[in-house]
């Protein structure tokens, strides 16, 4: 199994989060909570504009419209590629109009099942431009079918 | 906003083993697939292309894992709010096809009032009762 490409990093990409987008997204999931939907309900909550639900952080990748960073980069085939596990954490709510930078990170390759399976694992933190706070830490688990 | 079960009960003051939450989901369908695709930007054709599904094996387009688990971060944030959700994971344990009727569920699972957390156990299932994620959230108390 080829290892060599553990630690592969992906530009930094920044991202400005768009209203029409996080709209876009809280349909798409059923999201109709006010904060999520309504400038002045989120402002009235004390948040600078719509709030994003939990999971947009992970679709920050996909901004530059021509899909996820490391599986473009890896190579790795659509037809046989699941999302084997995720894991969030939160240290700050991600508002329409924040600007943010995400890293993400190869930190791990690995088979399972006999070499049925490949198992590839990538870290991602999103830090707020402005200060460079971390905002979001998150971890994706991808598997190929191997062939 | 279909279904999540609204409990006033503070976390700390419920018995280990209880569900605080729940939200069933209407049928996911292509449509969901399509806007879903469309919205997250993961345009993977697996999801919303029937006939490259099927070139590479798969009876159907299935749903996206990340839109599963958006549905569980809906039961999470509208329950308990954006700010209590500190961390959570999930494990995509079987695929789910188009028309499968979802039900998300949140169970306390520990208080950790040193951490000033609840940890709870998450699980999204269909209608027959098959596990289509499993994972486990901590909230804020």
């Amino acid at each position: 199994m080829d290892t060599s490409r553990i630690g592969l990093q992906a530009p930094p990409l920044e991202v400005e989060i768009e209203r029409g987008r996080l709209r876009l997204f809280c349909k798409a999931i059923g999201e109709a909570g006010a904060i999520h939907t309504d400038r002045a309900a989120a402002r009235a909550a004390g948040y600078r504009d719509i709030v994003a639900p939990p999971t947009f952080a992970f679709c920050l990748d996909t901004d530059r419209a021509d899909g996820f960073s490391m599986v473009r980069e890896l190579g790795l085939p659509l037809g046989r590629l699941l999302h084997g596990g995720q894991s969030m954490a939160h240290r700050a709510a991600l508002c329409a109009g924040d600007r943010v930078v995400l890293h993400s990170r190869l930190t791990d390759v690995h088979d399972k099942k006999g070499g049925a399976l490949r198992l590839f694992v990538i870290a991602s933190q999103v830090h707020n431009a402005a200060d460079g706070r971390c905002v979001v830490e998150m971890e994706r688990t991808l598997i190929v079918r191997q062939p | 906003m279909n279904g999540t079960d609204m409990s006033l009960q503070p976390l700390a003051s419920q018995p280990l083993g209880t569900e605080v939450a729940r939200l069933r989901l209407t049928p996911v369908s292509r449509t969901t697939l399509a806007l879903y695709a469309g919205a997250s930007g993961d345009h993977n054709p697996m999801h919303i292309d029937i006939d490259f599904a099927r070139s590479a094996g798969a009876k159907d387009v299935f749903a996206h894992g990340m839109l599963v688990m958006a549905y569980l971060g809906r039961l999470l944030t509208d329950h308990f709010g954006v700010a209590a959700l500190r961390d959570w994971n999930a494990r995509f344990v079987a695929i789910t096809p188009v028309g499968a009727e979802l039900v998300c569920t949140a169970v306390l699972a520990e208080l950790v009032p040193g951490d000033g957390v609840a940890r709870l156990d998450l699980a999204v299932r269909d209608a027959a009762g098959q596990t289509k994620l499993e994972g486990s959230a901590r909230i804020a108390l």
